[in-house]
């Protein structure tokens, strides 16, 4: 190999440092539209986060993804919720995929995948947030089982004073097989009991919705799987549940301009194995008399129809809480994805409770 | 896995006593995880037997790929394949390679429980990786006596250490091989 040869190799073989010298390390400009990409490495697990949106409003929004085992980064690219026109045009919304799902990188073993590790991660990733993004709040913003999630941080790390408040969205504190089952089919119950009256109110299905109101009534408590399997049931014919759009375009935005992995994100055994790992070591802990421990300002948003976090239920936590600044906001023609079912008036719940900070 | 690694060993004990003629090849690939995710990999080849239209070739390659807000990551995978060439020179073939592999994880950072934040500069896992491939093409010397091969190369990386079993990265090659002698 004669001198030419080796200098245009030896070229070629330094591109990937280029690449991997050209992530800079300013500080991050506020912008309205701004679109930042980190890892934090906590624990030997490189959790990607994505801060989106209005950061120049002062306000983040760390987004807690609800499951478990759903990603959130490809959820922000394919903008799920849509959010993007919306919610970031107001603040910033923060999405990192929790450890285990997504991407995955790093040797993070199994054996953390546990609900005190996965608050910890969320207490650096706001520990991250409140140094980068100086003077601003950070608002944890959980879903579904990623506002049970938030309950558990704020037991553990509300303390540290890297969260400024809660808004929980449609987030129950109990599961199957929990040792709180019964209270938690008792808020099941009354569930089916008060949706059947607004189905009979509203002269729909009278003869359905007084079968199951009669039953419910009967049932007391619901304790066999045979009762849970007939709750559920009823319920179903009651169920909104509006699942966001996903077309070819999203699809290819994933494949080709994101940050994703697919053949690692798509492990469904293993994704499937950490869920499970979180649920039963979640269930060990009974959280259901320590909420007003949570005394920081918090939004609780719930729907009248979802049967996965029932009103019932979420009224009991927000009763519960120590804060002093606390609302519940019920959306009644809405189910668990209240954001696509209400997009306009969610949007506005959350503006008005960040501004009112 | 382990059972084709192991066939592939006693394959390459069993030709190398039984070693016919050689032919070394160096390859050039754009070898990345698909078009937005660029790569490229350079190698080097020897066929240990050829016998009628089969040709097994050892060799190991260097490269590597960049993925936005992924990973870039660089490899050496020394490799085992065996290509089939037609009378019309369309090339079919598998091969596996074992070797390691460096992650480079962009804006990587470390918080401290005080909340002082330090990004990394080199933020990454070291890999063992084996990455079983196949091969299309066209070897252009059977019709055109020009010693080049083109070739379709996709291969699935499997990783370790990782989270859980092993990390799994799909590589497509698309490249030349020229035929040194």
């Amino acid at each position: 190999m004669n001198f030419r040869q080796t200098h245009v190799l030896v070229s070629i073989l330094l591109v990937p440092f280029v690449f991997l010298l050209s992530g800079c390390d300013d500080e991050p400009e506020l912008s309205a539209k701004a679109n930042d990409f980190y890892h934090i490495e906590v624990d030997d697990a490189y959790l990607p986060v994505m801060v989106r949106g209005n950061t120049s409003s002062g306000i983040l929004l760390l987004y807690i993804q609800g499951g478990p085992g759903y990603p959130s980064i490809d959820f922000a690219t394919i903008d799920y919720p849509q959010w993007k026109n919306t919610i970031e045009k107001d603040f910033a919304v923060v999405y990192y995929d929790q450890r285990g799902f997504g991407n995955k990188q790093g040797i993070a073993d199994l054996k953390k995948m546990t609900m005190a590790q996965y608050t910890k991660d969320i207490l650096y990733i706001s520990k991250f947030l409140k140094t980068r993004y100086k003077d601003s709040k950070v608002i944890l913003f959980g879903h579904s089982w990623g506002g049970d999630l938030s309950y558990h941080y704020l037991l553990n790390h509300q303390s540290e004073g890297a969260i400024d408040a809660l808004i929980s969205i449609c987030g129950p504190a109990t599961h199957d097989g929990d040792n709180v089952a019964l209270l938690r089919w008792d808020f099941r119950r009354s569930y089916l009991i008060n949706v059947s009256d607004v189905f009979i109110d509203a002269g729909t299905d009278v003869d359905y919705w007084n079968e199951a109101k009669s039953w419910a009534i009967a049932t007391n408590p619901i304790a066999t799987e045979a009762e849970m399997k007939q709750w559920n049931k009823y319920v179903a014919k009651a169920e909104k549940f509006t699942e966001g759009e996903i077309g070819v375009g999203a699809y290819i935005k994933v494949g080709f301009f994101s940050p994703y992995n697919i053949f690692q994100s798509l492990q469904y055994e293993l994704n499937d194995e950490v869920a499970t790992a979180l649920i039963q070591d979640e269930i060990k802990t009974n959280i259901m008399n320590d909420f007003d421990q949570i005394t920081l300002p918090t939004l609780m948003i719930g729907s009248r129809f979802d049967d996965q976090a029932p009103l019932e239920e979420l009224q009991y936590i927000f009763d519960g809480l120590g804060s002093s600044q606390k609302q519940f906001e019920i959306f009644l023609d809405a189910g668990h994805n209240v954001f696509l079912d209400d997009p306009v008036g969610f949007r506005n719940v959350v503006r008005d409770f960040c501004l009112g900070l | 896995m382990k059972s084709l690694l192991y066939f592939f060993f006693l394959l390459f004990v069993n030709l190398s006593y039984s070693q016919s003629s050689t032919q070394q090849i160096l390859s050039f690939a754009y070898e990345g995880g698909n078009i937005t995710r660029p790569g490229l990999s350079f190698g080097y080849s020897l066929s240990i037997k050829q016998l009628q239209n089969w040709v097994v070739l050892t060799g190991a390659k260097i490269g590597f790929y960049y993925h936005h807000n992924y990973q870039t990551a660089i490899f050496l995978l020394p490799k085992f394949e065996i290509d089939h060439i037609g009378e019309t020179g369309f090339l079919y073939g598998v091969e596996v390679g074992f070797g390691p592999q460096r992650t480079f994880i962009p804006h990587v950072y470390e918080v401290d429980a005080s909340g002082n934040i330090e990004k990394q500069k080199m933020g990454g896992v070291f890999h063992w990786v084996i990455a079983p491939g196949l091969r299309f093409g066209k070897d252009l010397s059977v019709t055109k006596n020009i010693p080049i091969q083109w070739f379709i190369n996709p291969q699935l990386q499997f990783r370790n250490p990782a989270v859980g079993r092993n990390e799994k990265y799909l590589i497509i090659g698309i490249g030349i091989n020229y035929k040194l002698k």
